[in-house]
């Protein structure tokens, strides 16, 4: 259908249908990007009382009766409260609201109930806040709300509004609004804790798992998905430092390596050298896990703790929004920790009837070592040595993986040499583990931060050894040193895919990349995240120490009467009727007088018979009221009013006791 | 002429020469005071007059009365559906001594000119007169003939309904200043109807109350009626709001607010009122705005009666 028959199939409606179609066009972008977290049938059931409402418009038949109406919503709010089991919480809710709004629109017979569904559109188009922050959503969002704005204007003009104007002038609103709107995002309180946060959903997420099977962490690292962005105060640690501290494996069954779970316990650590302090703001997980730089010294005893395994919690059971904290570490540490009896035997059982040959091989190697640290050194120049192969794409390895790996197939990612070397390390008494995290990172200049995604996924090991504590021995150091000094790029072969490495070699498409994030990053940083602790340091910046909540609410709401007040003000003055006419004036006042005394004044009534009328009603007041007849009509209709005859007006006026 | 104007004044008030004109007419036209005076005011802004109304309520003795009583030449055309043009405004007719075409004036060239039911006729007819009354003048092969002046028109009509009548298209009921009805008489003066002379023969005896002249030169005065700024926000709030009302297919034109005022000021000289008062244009406005909105649905009210009452009702006087 070209646009100039759906101009004329619009003209043909009656100015109700055309508003409505305006309406429902809003309605529907509004509702639109919730298709997919709500259940189905309440859009459909919308669409379909949007059809129907749009058909019974253009056949002209009668909108269906009140009580079915009443029937109708009912029966939607009963599917609601069947299908979520209840009303609250923020699918029900929104489900709720746009089954409404379809409900609403079966009843709209006049612009009234055009602005309840404009309204009931706008609430379900700041619903999608509640489910995705992305700044992706910010154009659609603005873009929707203006339409709205647009149609809400519209539907309450008697001539047609050229789309133009409307246009320009919600613009326009919208431009007066931002001073507003910035104020109360920086100065309305933000209560503290979670009371405000949205409670989680599940949602596919990639990243470290519980568990470390050969395999998993190559995979992983097929994926560019951001795990977390950490800006550092000052100088950034070197590369070979960048250590990111996730979950360590203790338990090993031949093939998988798993994790134990998290138990806070104080420990000491001596660090020496440099400490960096830095934000880090993790995305999206399912579980608390705070990759911190390893070591972590220093962090917010009330939002996060310490494990054992040196690996730092959140407090809260699962980091479901992108969530930043403020830590600090130490690169270079010792461990002072004596080694418990049960934790030396967890970390050097292996299973006796698996992976035969490695036990075997490290055992001799052990004998003619000497000692633990030169046993370390040989089996790290033996993966250096031979044929061992760095690689994102390693086969698959057989119930005896070690075996496999070390014996047959040579080809490994870091997992593989992590899990080798620590059942070596085992197997020849010293207590190890498998520690993953990520390693490295991408610097954005733009945004000065560093990028760190899934593919930086790595795993390492540590080696308990005696008097010094747990130690860090990478074996993907030994191997492909590249790897921990310029990135996977770097050390995987020019024939394997590795994600992204296309983007980042060409300069434009890197830099937009890094302009993007830089951009979403401070989108989220600075507005999404914007809380209670900004809100304290920005009042400190502004000299307001110890700010109260309650302090701050009314001063804002008084700032903000002060300012309406001002507005108000202006407003009236600027578009104050024409100069006030004295004449009409007194005659208001006489008009005011006369209503106290029992005869109102008709809006339509004329001056002549007003007064007429109100000598009828109080006939003692009948010759006063002759003369103020007289000398207005003469004042204000006349054609040669005197001054004199105002002061007489005004005198006769003042005279009239109310 | 010039010399006549003051002496015309002070002769007599034109407020007391139309109170006798009044007087005269409403003895013959019983109970219809408002209407002679719309009659009166519209002859005197210069428009022409519609009434609508079923026959035999006094149409016609009321358009003759007039004539009788302003001492104008009166012309009656009765409107049938075989009326030509040539029936109104006249025909040329071939002279054989002098061996040229002579021009018969038609019944249009009188000041009075009666034109009954009109909307009987065809519409060729009907806008054969209307062009008249508008253009002040007639042209007829190639000739221009001026109008009489004074020239009013009163036309009748019956209401819509009744069979074999083609109704005026608004274009043309725009070109009356105003529309009235008189409607039946109320019982006590019916009565006294029935009682009395017959109407014809009273209005045979009718004596000029005022000269021609003097009508032209009320005429002239009507238009200098003083209006304030104050009055002129009124007629404007009026006018934007029959403009702005869905209620209505459309507003009024700026001929007829140009009406409204003339008539409000007409109303208002017959009235002695040194300016023009709301209440002079709410006297009018049923009159003037009536005929000319036309209800959008049936929500709107229905007769221009109704919408002259309603339209005042909707906006204050300020």
């Amino acid at each position: 259908m070209s646009t100039v028959t759906l101009e004329n199939h619009l003209q043909q409606l009656t100015p109700l249908g055309q508003r409505l179609v305006w309406v429902i066009a809003s309605l529907a972008l509004a509702v639109a990007p919730h298709f997919g977290h709500i259940a189905a049938w309440t859009m459909l059931i919308a669409a379909l009382a949007a059809a129907f409402r749009m058909t019974a418009e253009i056949k002209h038949w009668p909108l269906p009766p009140r009580w079915l109406c009443t029937g109708i919503a009912f029966a939607a709010l009963l599917g609601v409260l069947a299908g979520y089991r209840t009303l609250n919480g923020i699918d029900a809710g929104t489900s709720l609201l746009i089954v409404m709004a379809g409900m609403k629109l079966l009843e709209t017979r006049s612009v009234r109930d055009l602005t309840v569904v404009v309204f009931l559109s706008y609430f379900a188009l700041f619903a999608i806040f509640l489910y995705n922050q992305n700044m992706l959503l910010l154009p659609y969002m603005l873009f929707t709300a203006g339409l709205l704005t647009m149609t809400l204007m519209r539907i309450h003009q008697t001539e047609v509004m050229p789309i133009r104007e409307a246009a320009t002038t919600t613009a326009k609103m919208f431009l007066q609004a931002v001073p507003l709107a910035a104020l109360l995002f920086l100065f309305f309180p933000r209560l503290p804790g979670q009371f405000w946060a949205v409670p989680a959903r599940q949602q596919a997420i990639t990243g470290l798992s519980e568990e470390m099977t050969p395999g998993d962490v190559s995979e992983l690292s097929l994926s560019s998905a951001i795990a977390f962005r950490v800006k550092f105060d000052g100088e950034a640690p070197p590369p070979r430092e960048r250590y990111w501290r996730g979950p360590v494996m203790h338990q090993f069954d031949g093939r998988t390596w798993r994790y134990t779970g998290a138990r806070e316990t104080p420990q000491h650590i001596a660090s020496s050298g440099a400490t960096y302090s830095y934000r880090i703001s993790l995305e999206p997980q399912r579980r608390n896990w705070i990759f911190a730089l390893d070591m972590v010294t220093g962090w917010d005893h009330a939002r996060a703790f310490r494990g054992e395994d040196f690996q730092l919690y959140a407090r809260q059971s699962q980091i479901s929004v992108l969530t930043s904290f403020d830590l600090e570490s130490a690169p270079t540490y010792v461990t002072t920790t004596e080694l418990r009896k049960e934790q030396r035997l967890l970390d050097t059982y292996i299973p006796r009837n698996r992976n035969t040959r490695t036990i075997e091989l490290a055992r001799q190697m052990r004998a003619s070592a000497g000692s633990d640290e030169a046993f370390i050194q040989s089996v790290l120049t033996k993966f250096g040595s031979e044929e061992f192969y760095y690689t994102l794409q390693p086969p698959a390895l057989d119930e005896n993986a070690v075996d496999d790996f070390l014996f047959n197939s040579k080809r490994g990612f870091c997992e593989h040499f992590a899990a080798a070397f620590t059942v070596m390390a085992r197997a020849a008494g010293i207590p190890a583990r498998v520690v993953t995290g990520y390693q490295g990172g991408e610097f954005n200049p733009m945004g000065g931060y560093f990028i760190v995604r899934q593919s930086d996924a790595h795993a390492w090991s540590e080696v308990w050894l005696e008097g010094r504590g747990w130690q860090r021995i990478d074996p993907t150091a030994a191997i492909a040193p590249e790897r921990i000094e310029r990135g996977l790029d770097a050390a995987i072969s020019s024939e394997e895919e590795v994600p992204g490495r296309v983007l980042r070699q060409s300069a434009v498409l890197s830099q937009l990349r890094m302009a993007w994030d830089a951009a979403s990053t401070f989108w989220n940083n600075q507005i999404v995240e914007f809380g209670e602790a900004q809100q304290t340091w920005l009042l400190e910046k502004l000299n307001i120490k110890n700010p109260r909540l309650e302090y701050l609410a009314i001063g804002l709401i008084v700032a903000l009467l002060g300012f309406f007040a001002i507005l108000s003000v202006y407003l009236a003055w600027k578009f104050k009727p024409r100069a006030r006419d004295p004449v009409a004036h007194v005659y208001e006042q006489l008009c005011r007088k006369l209503a106290k005394l029992g005869v109102p004044r008709q809006p339509h009534e004329g001056p002549n018979d007003y007064v007429t009328r109100a000598a009828q009603a109080r006939p003692e007041l009948a010759a006063r009221l002759a003369e103020v007849q007289s000398v207005y009509v003469s004042l204000r209709y006349g054609p040669t009013p005197l001054a004199t005859q105002l002061s007489r007006l005004k005198f006769l006026v003042n005279q009239l006791e109310a | 002429m010039n010399s006549a104007i003051p002496t015309l004044i002070t002769q007599a008030d034109p407020i007391e020469l139309i109170a006798a004109t009044t007087a005269q007419l409403n003895r013959v036209i019983l109970g219809k005071e408002h209407q002679v005076r719309l009659c009166i005011s519209c002859l005197l802004a210069r428009g022409h007059l519609l009434i609508e109304d079923i026959p035999g309520v006094g149409k016609t003795t009321l358009a003759h009365a007039l004539a009788e009583s302003l001492g104008l030449s009166y012309q009656r055309i009765q409107f049938t559906s075989d009326l030509l043009p040539a029936d109104i405004i006249g025909i040329s007719v071939f002279d054989r001594e002098t061996g040229t075409f002579q021009f018969h004036k038609g019944p249009v060239f009188s000041q009075l000119v009666l034109a009954d039911e009109v909307n009987r006729a065809t519409p060729k007819a009907q806008s054969a007169l209307l062009e008249a009354m508008e253009e002040h003048q007639v042209t007829a092969d190639g000739a221009t003939y001026p109008l009489a002046a004074p020239f009013f028109v009163i036309a009748t009509q019956n209401p819509v309904y009744q069979i074999g009548t083609y109704p005026l298209p608004e274009s043309q009921l725009d070109r009356f200043l105003m529309r009235i009805e008189l409607g039946y008489p109320d019982p006590a003066l019916e009565r006294q109807l029935l009682l009395g002379q017959d109407r014809r023969d009273l209005v045979a005896t009718l004596a000029p109350t005022l000269s021609p002249q003097q009508l032209l030169l009320m005429q002239t005065m009507v238009p200098k009626v003083h209006v304030s700024d104050a009055l002129l926000d009124y007629v404007q709030a009026l006018v934007r709001y029959t403009r702005e009302s869905p209620l209505f297919e459309a507003g009024i034109s700026p001929r007829a607010s140009i009406g409204l005022l003339r008539a409000a000021q007409a109303w208002a000289l017959i009235h002695g009122h040194q300016g023009v008062m709301p209440e002079d244009v709410q006297a009018v406005l049923a009159a003037v705005v009536g005929h000319r909105l036309k209800p959008r649905d049936e929500t709107a009210p229905k007769t221009p009666t109704e919408i002259g009452q309603f339209v005042l009702k909707q906006v204050a006087v300020p």
